[in-house]
C-alpha cells in the first residue's frame, strides 16, 4: 500500500427500503490510496457494485446506505447532500462503464462528451478544453484525436469507445476512478490493450482506482489489492499476488478453482468412429445488406462434427461464429452451401418439411434471461416442444417426462410450475438445457452457453453440458469467444475471422502448435491472462 | 380492484337502464325546463326540461357501447395486423406499415361522412368507423413491441423445437406484447367516447332525443355559463370512466404478467 489512503469505507452497510431480509452490503471495509488498483471482485448479487455505486450516491431506486461511513476528501461521503455529490462526480470520483455500447450518447460528438466535464466542472473555455480533450485522448491511444473529435460514437470500434469512456471520465482530472467491468463486453485482443491503458494512466498520473470484476484472470493483470466479496460481505482481502496464490478463504480458493483451465477431462474426450458425421456443412454462406453493401458474415465455411464429438468455434465479435451457429440450425440467413445432418439435406427443407427435422438439431443460447419465454413455466417450456413432436402425450406421461429431465440437469423435478423470474441465470439454463435435451437430438449448438453465468456456476453447467452429450453421444457445436473454455470443452476447434475458418484442427494441437498468424494473436492475447497467473503461482 | 369494481357497476346500471330511470329518456315537463339538482329531478334538467339523470343513464348505455365494441374491432383488427407485420419483418412489414400510413393520411371526417352518406345513418356504422380508425394506432404500437421481442431469443427457440410462425405468434409473442396493448385499449375507450360525441354533435352519429355522454357534454358546453350542472355531470360520469378505466389497465397489467409488479432485479 502506498502512502496514505485517499479513500476509507467502514462497516458499510447498504439494504433495500422495506425489505426485511438482510441488507445487501453487509459490513463492508475498504480503503484505497493514490496511485494503487484495488480490485472488488465478486459473483453476481454480491454487492460489489452497489459498494461503490454508493459513494456517489448513485445507488437504485430502494436502495439506501444504512450504516457505516466513507471518508475521501475529509468529508464522509453518506453525509453529503445531492449538490455536493454533483461537485464530487465527475470532478473528484469518476465513473467508467462495462458496455461501451451504451456508455456514450450516440447523438453527440466524442469530442462534445469529452469537453462536456471540462467545461461544467473546470470551467474551462471551448478552446481550452479542446486542445486538452485531443491530448487526453490522444494520451488513452486514440491516434488522430484532433479530427476524430468530430466523430460519433458509431463510428469507433467497441476498443475505441471504451478509450473513449476512459477519456470522458478522466476529464475533469478525479482522483479516484471506478471503473465497473470495464473489460468485460470487449474481445480478448482489445481487452488486453484497455487493461494496459487503465494500468499506465494509474501509475503516470496516480489515479486511484477501484476495479469491479467478476473475472479473476483480469483482476490479476490490474490489481495491487483484491477484495473478495461474497453476499454482500468481504469473506477475504489483500495483497492480489498472495490473495491469488495462496487463498485463504475456502470461497475465493473456489472462485479461483471454477476458472476454466487445462486441456479436456479424459472422460469426456471423444471416443467414437471417425469417419461417422453427425453434421457435415460444406461451402456455407451468409451475405447481409448494410446499406446497399453486401457483407460476407460467413464466407464458404466447411465444418464437420461427428457423433458424439464436440467442435468449438471461437473468434472475436464480429467474426461471424454466431452466425454460422444460427444458419446451421436454419433460423438465420442461408445464402448458399450445403448443410447435411446424417443423410438429411437441412439447406434444401422449408415449411413444414423442416420443421418435422427441427427436433434433430437443438440450440442453447447465450442469454438465459431471454431465451426463457417470461409468461410460461418451466413445465409449459420444457413440455411444449415434446408435445409438438409427440415424443410424450396425455398429462401423466409429460409429467414424469418433465421431471426426469428436470433431475437430469440438476433442478428439483417439482419446479415445473415455476417462471423464469423466479430462477437464478444459472438454473434457467440449466432449463434451457432440458428443453433442447427434451427432443433427443442428434446435434446441439451451443452459442456461448455460459459467458452470462458467473465463474462458479460456469464451471458446473460446462461440467452438466459435457457430461449429458457424452453420455447420450450428441455431437455438439460449441460456439465461444472464451478460449480456455472452449479448451476445456471441444474435441476439435475451428478458428473463424471475418467469416472465414482460419484455421481448424484438434484442440491440444491448435492450442501448442497454432499454424495461422491470427490465431497465434488470439492465443497470445488471451495467455496474456493466463500466464502472467500462472508465474505468479509458482512464485 | 376499485376500477374493475366501478366498470362492472357501470355495466350493470347500463343494463338495467329501462327499469331503473326515474323517467323515460324524451319525456319533458318544459314547465320545469333547466331546473337545477331538486329532490324531484337529482341532477336537474335540461332546456327542454328532459330529466338529466336518466339522459345520463340512457346516454350510458350509448357511451360504454360504442366506447367497448368500437375498442374491440380496433383491438382485433390493430393485434393482428401489428403482430403479423411486426414478426414477418422485411418486406411485408414495410407493405403493411405503409398501408396504415396512407390511411392516416386520409381525413377521417371525409372517410365518415361519405361512409354515412353510402350506407346511411346506423348504430352499427359508428362502431365500424371509428374502430377502423383507431385500429392504426393500435397496429404500431403493436408492431413496435412485436419488433422487440421478437429478438428474443425465446422466439428463436420456439422456431427451433419446431413450432409453426402461426402458433409462435399466438402462443409466445401475443402474450408477451400484452402489456402496453391492455394499457392502450384503456386509453382507447375514452378516446372512442369522445370521436362518437364530436361525430354526434356534427349530426353524424347519435341524433337527439337519444342521448350519449359526448352528446351531453357538447350540450352541457353551450349552456355552461347559464346552467353548469348540464356540464358537470355528465363530465363528471366521463371522467371517473376514464379514471376506473386506467386503473383497471395497470391492474390488468400487473394480473397478466407473472412477474407481478417489476422490480429492481438487484444487482
Amino acid at each position: 500500500m502506498s502512502g496514505e489512503a485517499l479513500l476509507t469505507v467502514r462497516d458499510l452497510v447498504i439494504a433495500f427500503a422495506g425489505s426485511e431480509s438482510a441488507p445487501v452490503v453487509n459490513g463492508v471495509d475498504f480503503h484505497v490510496g493514490s496511485g494503487e488498483t484495488l480490485a472488488i471482485v465478486g459473483e453476481s448479487g454480491s454487492g460489489k457494485t452497489l459498494s461503490c455505486l454508493s459513494l456517489l450516491g448513485l445507488l437504485p431506486p430502494g436502495a439506501r446506505v444504512t450504516g457505516g461511513n466513507a471518508r475521501f476528501d475529509n468529508a464522509d461521503q453518506f453525509r453529503l447532500d445531492e449538490s455536493q455529490l454533483r461537485r464530487i462526480r465527475g470532478r473528484r470520483i469518476a465513473m467508467v462503464f462495462q458496455d461501451p455500447m451504451t456508455a456514450l450518447n450516440p447523438y453527440l460528438t466524442i469530442g462534445a462528451q469529452v469537453m462536456e466535464p471540462m467545461r461544467h466542472h473546470l470551467g474551462l473555455s471551448r478552446a481550452e478544453s479542446r486542445s486538452r480533450t485531443i491530448a487526453l485522448l490522444e494520451e488513452t491511444g486514440i491516434a488522430d484525436a484532433a479530427r476524430r473529435l468530430n466523430q460519433f460514437p458509431h463510428e469507433f470500434s467497441g476498443g475505441m469507445r471504451q478509450r473513449v469512456g476512459i477519456a470522458m471520465a478522466l476529464a475533469a482530472e478525479p482522483a479516484l476512478l471506478i471503473a465497473d467491468e470495464p473489460t468485460s463486453a470487449l474481445d480478448v485482443t482489445v481487452q488486453a490493450q484497455i487493461l494496459t491503458l487503465l494500468r499506465d494512466l494509474s501509475a503516470s498520473r496516480g489515479l486511484a482506482m477501484l476495479f469491479i470484476s467478476h473475472d479473476l484472470d483480469v483482476v490479476r493483470r490490474i490489481a495491487s489489492r483484491v477484495l473478495v466479496m461474497e453476499a454482500g460481505r468481504v469473506v477475504e482481502s489483500g495483497d492480489a499476488g498472495t490473495v491469488l496464490t495462496t487463498p485463504e478463504h475456502p470461497y475465493t480458493r473456489k472462485l479461483l478453482e471454477s476458472l476454466p483451465s487445462g486441456p479436456k477431462p479424459d472422460e469426456f474426450r471423444f471416443t467414437g468412429r471417425s469417419d461417422a458425421r453427425a453434421l457435415d456443412v460444406s461451402h456455407l454462406s451468409v451475405t447481409y445488406r448494410v446499406s446497399g453493401e453486401a457483407l460476407q458474415a460467413v464466407d464458404d465455411v466447411n465444418l464437420f462434427i461427428r457423433p458424439g464429438e464436440v467442435v468449438g468455434i471461437v473468434g472475436e465479435s464480429g467474426s461471424g461464429k454466431t452466425t454460422l451457429a444460427r444458419a446451421v440450425v436454419r433460423i438465420g440467413r442461408l445464402d448458399g452451401g450445403e448443410i447435411r445432418l446424417g443423410d438429411v439435406a437441412l439447406h434444401q427443407l422449408d415449411g413444414g418439411a423442416l420443421r418435422r427435422q427441427r427436433r434433430r438439431v437443438q440450440m442453447v443460447f447465450q442469454d438465459p434471461y431471454s431465451s426463457l419465454d417470461p409468461r410460461m413455466t418451466i413445465f409449459e417450456t420444457i413440455a411444449g416442444p415434446l408435445r409438438l413432436h409427440r415424443i410424450a402425450s396425455g398429462r401423466e406421461a409429460l409429467d414424469s417426462r418433465v421431471r426426469q429431465l428436470l433431475e437430469e440437469v440438476g433442478l428439483p423435478p417439482e419446479w415445473g410450475g415455476r417462471f423464469p423470474h423466479e430462477l437464478s441465470g444459472g438454473q434457467r439454463q440449466r432449463v434451457a438445457i432440458a428443453r433442447a435435451l427434451a427432443l433427443e437430438p442428434e446435434l446441439l449448438v451451443a452459442d456461448e452457453p455460459v459467458s452470462a453465468l458467473d465463474v462458479t456456476i460456469q464451471a458446473l453447467v460446462l461440467r452438466l453440458l459435457q457430461g449429458l452429450v457424452k453420455q447420450r453421444g450428441i455431437a455438439m457445436l460449441f460456439v465461444s469467444h472464451d478460449l480456455a473454455v472452449v479448451r476445456q470443452v471441444a474435441d476439435r476447434v475451428a478458428v473463424m475471422q471475418s467469416g472465414r475458418i482460419v484455421e481448424c484442427g484438434d484442440t491440444e494441437t491448435l492450442f501448442s502448435a497454432p499454424v495461422e498468424s491470427y490465431t497465434r494473436e488470439l492465443l497470445a492475447a488471451s495467455r496474456g491472462v493466463a500466464e502472467s497467473g500462472a508465474t505468479e503461482m509458482q512464485a | 380492484m376499485a376500477g374493475l369494481a366501478f366498470m362492472l357497476l357501470l355495466a350493470l346500471v347500463a343494463l338495467l337502464t329501462p327499469w331503473i330511470a326515474p323517467y323515460g329518456y324524451e319525456e319533458q315537463d318544459l314547465a320545469l325546463a333547466a331546473s337545477p339538482p331538486s329532490l324531484a329531478h337529482w341532477l336537474g334538467t335540461d332546456t327542454l326540461g328532459r330529466d338529466l339523470l336518466t339522459r345520463i343513464l340512457y346516454g350510458g348505455r350509448v357511451s360504454l357501447a360504442v366506447g367497448f365494441a368500437a375498442t374491440a374491432v380496433s383491438l382485433i383488427v390493430g393485434v393482428a395486423w401489428g403482430i403479423v407485420a411486426g414478426y414477418l419483418g422485411g418486406r411485408v412489414d414495410a407493405w403493411m406499415m405503409r398501408i396504415v400510413d396512407i390511411l392516416y393520411a386520409l381525413p377521417f371526417m371525409i372517410f365518415v361522412i361519405l361512409l354515412t352518406v353510402v350506407f346511411g345513418r346506423s348504430f352499427l356504422l359508428l362502431f365500424l368507423a371509428i374502430g377502423l380508425v383507431e385500429w392504426l394506432t393500435m397496429a404500431r404500437i403493436v408492431r413496435a413491441q412485436v419488433r422487440s421481442a421478437r429478438q428474443q431469443d425465446y422466439i428463436a427457440a420456439a422456431e427451433v423445437s419446431g413450432l409453426s410462425h402461426a402458433r409462435i405468434m399466438a402462443r409466445h409473442v401475443l402474450p408477451n406484447v400484452l402489456g402496453p396493448v391492455v394499457v392502450y385499449v384503456t386509453l382507447t375507450i375514452p378516446a372512442v367516447m369522445l370521436v362518437e360525441a364530436f361525430l354526434s354533435f356534427l349530426g353524424l352519429g347519435i341524433q337527439p332525443p337519444q342521448s350519449s355522454w359526448g352528446l351531453l357534454v357538447a350540450e352541457g358546453v353551450e349552456t355552461m355559463e347559464e346552467y353548469p350542472w348540464l356540464l358537470l355531470f355528465p363530465g363528471l360520469c366521463l371522467s371517473l370512466t376514464l379514471f376506473s378505466l386506467n386503473f383497471l389497465g395497470d391492474g390488468l397489467r400487473d394480473a397478466l404478467d407473472p412477474r407481478g409488479r417489476l422490480g429492481f432485479r438487484g444487482q
